[in-house]
This record gives C-alpha cells, structure tokens and sequence, in this order.
C-alpha cells in the first residue's frame, strides 16, 4: 500500500525552497496551505510588511474571492466582509497576530487501490483511504469532498455517446461526506452508520467496443472541525456517493474554509474501429 | 411459447430470516421488471462509499429475487455498532457489481419496511 501525508515536512520545505504557482490546474492545496508554521509566519510577515506575496500571483491568475470566507495567511487584502486570514487547524502552536485557526485541515490519504482499467473500454477503479493525523485524534467533525468531472465519449464516427448517469456532467458537482470522531475513526457516513470507512471509490464498468473517451474527476478533500450536515444533505444509497451523505448544493462551511486537497483520475481509452483496441484503457491519478 | 406453456411469474422477492437457527420468511412481494433489472443485475457505478459491515458480523439472513429465468440472493448481515446496537446490512458487493441494492437500518422491521419500499413495483 502506498500512503501519502496530506502535509509531509519534506513537503513544507520543498514548498519554501522552490515556489510552485499557487494553486495547481487540479484543484491542489494553495503553497500558502501546504506551508509549516515557520514559513507561514514568514510569509504572513513579508504580506504585513507590503511584500510581494503568493496571494498576487493568485489575483493576477484571474482568482475571485467569495464572501465570508477563510483565506490563507499568505493573501494580501483587502479582505471581504467577513473574510478571515487563517492558517489550518492542525497548525502547531499559537497562530500569528491576526490570523485564526481555520476549522479545516487536510486528511492523511492512503492509496489502497491504485488506478487501473477494469476493461479496454473505459473501465476504471481506484480508491483511496482518508485518515486523521495524530494531531487531531481529539477532533470531530466530518470530511468533505467536492466530486466534478469532465466527459467525452464517442462513437466510431465520431457521434457523441450518451454518458452514463456517473459520467453525465449534468449531474455534477456533488458534495459527498464521511464523519469522523475522537480516536482517528472515520465513519462510512455519519458514525451512527456503524459502519468504519475503508475506501474513497471511483468505479465504472466503461461503454464497451465501439467507443473512445476520456474522463477527468477532480475532487478536492478537506476535513472540517465541528462540520453541520446541511439541510438536503442525506443517505440516498444510490449512484453516485451510495452510503454518504450527498448534495449538489455547496455547504457553506466547506466554500468558507480553507482549500482542500486535490483528488484526481484521467482515464482514456480508444476502442475504435469497432473490434479492436487502438487505445487500451489508461488511468492517471493523484495520489 | 405455445398456449398451454405457463408464463414465467412476474419478478418477486422473499426476505428470508435466520432467527432463532428456524428460517422463516419475513417479507415477500412483486417486484417491477425495472427495478429487478436495476436493483439486481445491472452494474453500478460509484463515486463514494458503500457500507461494510464491522468484524464481528453474523449472517441474519438473506434475500431472494427472481424473474422466473434468474434468481439473485443478497445476503443480510448484522453486526454490533460502537453505541451497543445492532446494524442490519442487505447489501452483497461493494465493486460495482451486480447487485446494487444495499440497505442499511437499525432493526429488523425497519430494514424489512425499507426494502418493501425499495423494491416496490413502481418504486
């Protein structure tokens, strides 16, 4: 099994070392994000001081603010009404003057099932496995994760294919979540499921000979601290979230927290002409 | 088919039950040829998580569903929540195979009335 930490120390230095545009095309984690304490300080410092900051590159790359929201420490203002400057929850230590403690911090995930085709035509699995740092194993809350996709699929003629209900854009984005309680467990659901989480999937059977696509799922994963299921957030047991909670109405408690971290499939595949297989299924992910 | 061939029955199910170590049937009824099709033979796709019953789980039971050519089982399991009562799974993969009921509740009656509801013709 391959395990990934949300927020590795040899990250937090690369981090600093070689600055990486401020948030990736995937959905990733903002550098002021995946910063320690250290270089966030310092950063929270220099922006104080009038200093060029990541939080420019951010403005200049077409970013918007919403309202009533976390940012990181690195933006420079102004702030919106309501806007807080917040470093994240498992921060170590006292956060700088001026900056709160955000309700949110990434989970640790642990990748049990790497991507890979279930068929030649656009068949996949993958799953991943969410954890609680050791640092908050006195936290509650609930992990949320924001699922949207992209997807193309056609016909030898090149004629659109009609998408499965899991691949129609139609029906995304979706927010979908797992409860965690004190002692690092994580629930399939909420924790009266009984019922203890082992994997984050994303399954699909693929549409056969005779076809050629591509789909892209970014989903973006953050764990928040005292979270509220909202009203329309249920158990529906059906595609695609199953035994989560799902809604297709952003939670205001996740759009006002801190960004998550990304969790990302591309599969491809070409089935065509019909009978043969010009394109085996690929899977890419992160992580 | 000639006239005097009988017709296959339309698609019913019967929850069947362990208790007690005597099998009895709990719950039966009709079932549409849609909802059997995709409650029972039709894959699933899946964007989260299915449940998984805890380590200490017990077969309960199981139910049974049929179209008069195919008959599909899913077994019923239970198992001891954190909070000291008991979970009532119907659910048998969780990989996006056939079938793709699942049905979690926290008593027999209330597993049985959600599965009726599940299930009914024109659900």
């Amino acid at each position: 099994m391959r395990t990934l930490t949300s927020r590795p120390a040899a990250d937090h230095r690369r981090a600093v070392a070689d600055p990486a545009p401020p948030r990736s095309s995937a959905g990733g984690p903002g550098l002021g994000r995946a910063l320690g304490n250290d270089a966030a300080r310092r950063l929270w410092e220099s922006a104080a001081a009038g200093g060029e900051t990541l939080a420019d590159a951010e403005r200049d790359a077409g970013g918007v603010p919403s309202m009533a929201a976390e940012r990181p420490v690195d933006f420079i203002g102004p702030l919106q009404s309501g806007d807080t400057r917040a470093v994240p929850h498992d921060f170590a230590g006292a956060p700088p003057a001026g900056v709160v403690r955000s309700a949110a911090f990434l989970p640790t995930m642990s990748v049990v099932t790497p991507g890979h085709p279930l068929n030649d035509c656009g068949g996949y699995e993958y799953r991943v496995r969410w954890g609680i740092p050791a640092s908050e194993s006195a936290s509650a809350g609930w992990i949320v994760q924001k699922v949207d996709q992209n997807f193309e699929a056609k016909d030898c003629d090149d004629h659109p294919v009609a998408p499965h209900a899991f691949d129609d854009s139609a029906n995304y984005p979706f927010w979908e979540a797992w409860e965690f309680t004190a002692g690092q467990h994580v629930w399939v659901g909420p924790a009266s499921s009984g019922s203890a989480h082992s994997g984050d999937r994303f399954i699909t059977a693929g549409y056969g000979p005779g076809t050629k696509g591509k789909k892209t799922i970014n989903a973006e994963v953050k764990t928040i601290v005292g979270f509220t299921l909202p009203a329309g957030m249920t158990v529906r047991d059906a595609e695609p979230a199953w035994s989560l909670p799902y809604t297709r109405t952003e939670p205001a408690q996740f759009a006002g927290t801190l960004r998550g971290a990304a969790h990302t499939l591309t599969a491809e595949w070409d089935c065509c002409p019909s009978g043969t297989v010009t394109k085996r299924t690929t899977v890419v992910t992160n992580p | 088919m000639s006239p005097t061939e009988p017709a296959n029955p339309p698609p019913h199910y019967a929850v069947i039950t362990f208790t007690a170590g005597r099998p009895a049937i709990t719950a039966q009824g009709p079932l549409s040829p849609e909802t059997f099709h995709h409650q029972f033979l039709d894959h699933y796709a899946l964007g989260g998580e299915r449940y998984h019953p805890g380590p200490a789980w017990t077969l309960h039971g199981a139910l049974l569903a049929t179209d008069g050519t195919t008959v599909v089982s899913v077994p019923i399991l239970t198992w001891p929540a954190p909070d000291g009562t008991t979970r009532f799974l119907c659910q048998a993969t969780d990989d996006g195979t056939p079938p793709a009921l699942s049905v979690l509740a926290s008593s027999e009656s209330t597993l049985l009335a959600d599965l009726a509801a599940r299930l009914r013709p024109f659900a």
